[in-house]
């Protein structure tokens, strides 16, 4: 499996953050702001993980996991969601996520949901 | 580090800063010129001294007052400033503008390997502490920012460390909808991981779009920069250059001034042609209140200023200042004209325009210098323009992209003051105390004209009094 990570979250600050903060843990990570962008990357890259935020400026994060899980089942998907959406957690449920976190996120917490995939 | 506290917040903790945040790839990698840490490292009496033996007809206790001035409300700036030349050789360093929120850390060297928060830290716990220790106010720390997050994570990192407490960071743009930081009877509240208002003592600000619109006069929460300072001129062009000709008036007779490109305020759209005729066929044009780049035109010709003209208000006033030539403006007075002294050409015999972005801050001695880089223009001096290039690409030097987040920029012209480009800017240590001296002399200007306006604050530190006391 590879070991790209795709992260997709419209605050660039969350992004780059987070980014760095993977790299420094010796993964291979790439970043989105929108949705456009994230189907950009993955045409271009097989992802074995992926961190998507639910709410996008233009696609929710349920889309996009159903597109990497569509081009490749074996991606593993952690959806970023808000205290108290279930919904939203169930409608990614039943899409194939993976894992959830809820915001605030704490990047130590992150990195072993991460492993633990 | 807890990201996503709430849209658009997150809390940074103490020990938090990690430099490869902060600094661009390019400057960790760097070391500072040693003319330039010289420099950072000099007094202010052995500054005044060596402007005194370059201008002798300044007078150096009006220089001391100016390098000893603790302002009121602009108590950390940066000034963009050309170096130029006239038919006589007689080079100087011209201020372009001043800048109330600027950007710099993450292309400065450390001045000192042991100190790995550099200039981060040397603003905070010298400039923002101070202050913040004598303004009696509840509440938390925070930084507020729009754009340049690479720095602003690096400020909240900081204040975090120096502080020993939590620090929210918040995006605040006029244009959110819903931004997650308000102001309420002047006190600043940001909203936490409980969607609940947390009251502001004090306050790092990085909002440069349009800041009026959304941070109100004289606010309870401590702010540095304080909108003040930016409506005295610390953003807007025109007021700026109100206020250096007022300094320059008040200095007229201590044989020191603010030496900028002759400009021409309140010039109306229908007059842009007439300015354009009397200084040559060749001008800048600036919107008051534009920042980055964006709103300054350059133009040599007709189809420039058609050009210009087109992306202009017809209804607004604009600032027309002398352009600083190239060697290849045509029609020009020899006397009048300034010239880009340009960088030492490279092996290909090419010189490029550049500007110095200086930034200082005010501590118990008074202004220091605090971070320095430069910026290049794409296209050489000392090469004809083709035909269809915009004149930009000769004198604009800003580094900003589209879209600029600040991890993206134009690295191949940004020319760092460490050992491998300081050189190939032709500048000494003369010419970095000239550029100093303007700039605080810029500073001063608009701090008094602040003060005129909105009156004297009284919450700045007086560390003189501090120490007499202690």
């Amino acid at each position: 499996m590879s070991s790209k990570i795709l992260i997709v979250e419209d605050d660039v600050v969350f992004c780059k953050l987070l980014t760095r903060f993977l790299s420094k843990n010796n993964f291979e990570v790439m970043d989105a702001q929108n949705g456009k962008d994230a189907l950009e990357l993955m045409d271009l890259n097989n992802f074995g993980q992926a961190i998507l935020d639910y709410r996008l400026p233009d696609m929710n994060g349920v889309e996009i996991l159903k597109k990497l899980k569509f081009k490749n089942p074996e991606t593993k998907v952690l959806l970023i969601t808000r205290f108290g959406d279930e919904e939203v957690a169930a409608e990614a449920k039943s899409a194939g996520a993976d894992a959830f976190i809820a915001k605030p996120i704490d990047p130590d917490d992150l990195l072993k949901i991460i492993k633990s995939m | 580090m807890k990201l996503s506290i709430s849209k658009n917040v997150h809390l940074v903790e103490p020990g938090d800063f990690e430099p490869t945040d902060h600094w661009y790839p390019r400057v960790l990698n760097s070391n500072i010129h040693p003319l330039v840490s010289y420099f950072l490292n000099l007094t202010h009496e052995q500054m005044v001294e060596r402007y005194h033996r370059l201008h002798p007809q300044s007078d150096p206790e009006a220089l001391m007052e100016i390098m000893t001035y603790q302002p009121q409300y602009f108590r950390w700036a940066g000034t963009d400033l050309m170096h130029v030349t006239n038919n006589e050789g007689n080079r100087k360093l011209t201020v372009i503008e001043t800048n109330s929120c600027p950007s710099g850390q993450k292309s400065m060297p450390l001045l000192d390997l042991n100190v790995e928060q550099g200039g981060y830290k040397r603003l905070i716990e010298q400039t923002f502490k101070p202050m913040v220790d004598n303004h009696h106010e509840n509440g938390a720390l925070a930084v507020i920012y729009d754009k340049n997050p690479m720095e602003n994570i690096g400020y909240a990192a900081t204040v975090a460390d120096v502080f020993g407490e939590n620090v929210f960071l918040a995006k605040f743009e006029a244009k959110d909808a819903e931004p997650p930081v308000k102001f309420v009877d002047g006190k600043m509240w940001v909203r936490n991981q409980n969607e609940e208002w947390v009251e502001i003592r004090a306050a790092f600000r990085y909002v440069t779009q349009e800041p009026w619109s959304i941070i109100p006069e004289n606010t309870k929460t401590l702010l540095l920069n304080p909108i003040e300072a930016c409506l005295a001129g610390g953003r807007n062009k025109e007021v700026a250059s109100r206020a250096y000709d007022d300094f320059n008036r008040k200095f007229a007779d201590k044989g020191i001034s603010i030496f900028t490109p002759s400009t021409f305020r309140n010039v109306s759209f229908y007059e842009l042609e007439r300015h354009f005729e009397m200084l040559g066929g060749s001008m800048v044009i600036k919107v008051p209140d534009s920042n980055a780049g964006q709103g300054v035109y350059t133009v040599i010709s007709k189809k420039e200023l058609e050009h210009a003209k087109s992306q202009l208000d017809p209804n607004q006033l604009y600032l027309v200042q002398e352009l600083i030539h190239s060697n290849y403006s045509n029609g020009l007075d020899p006397m009048k004209a300034w010239y880009h002294v340009g960088t030492i050409p490279d092996s290909k015999g090419r010189s490029f325009a550049f500007d110095l972005r200086l930034m200082m801050h005010a501590t118990e001695e008074g202004m220091r210098p605090l971070a320095v880089y430069s910026r290049r223009s794409r296209f050489p001096l000392n090469t004809p323009l083709p035909e269809d290039m915009n004149s930009w690409e000769v004198y604009g030097t800003n580094l900003s992209v589209k879209g600029e987040d600040g991890w993206t920029y134009a690295d191949e012209r940004l020319m760092l003051f460490d050992v491998r480009n300081f050189g190939q800017l032709g500048l000494g240590i003369d010419e970095m105390i000239k550029g100093f001296v303007q700039s605080i002399m810029g500073v001063y200007a608009i701090d008094q004209n602040a003060r005129k306006t909105f009156g004297d604050k009284t919450s700045i530190p007086n560390f003189k009094i501090q120490t007499t006391l202690s």
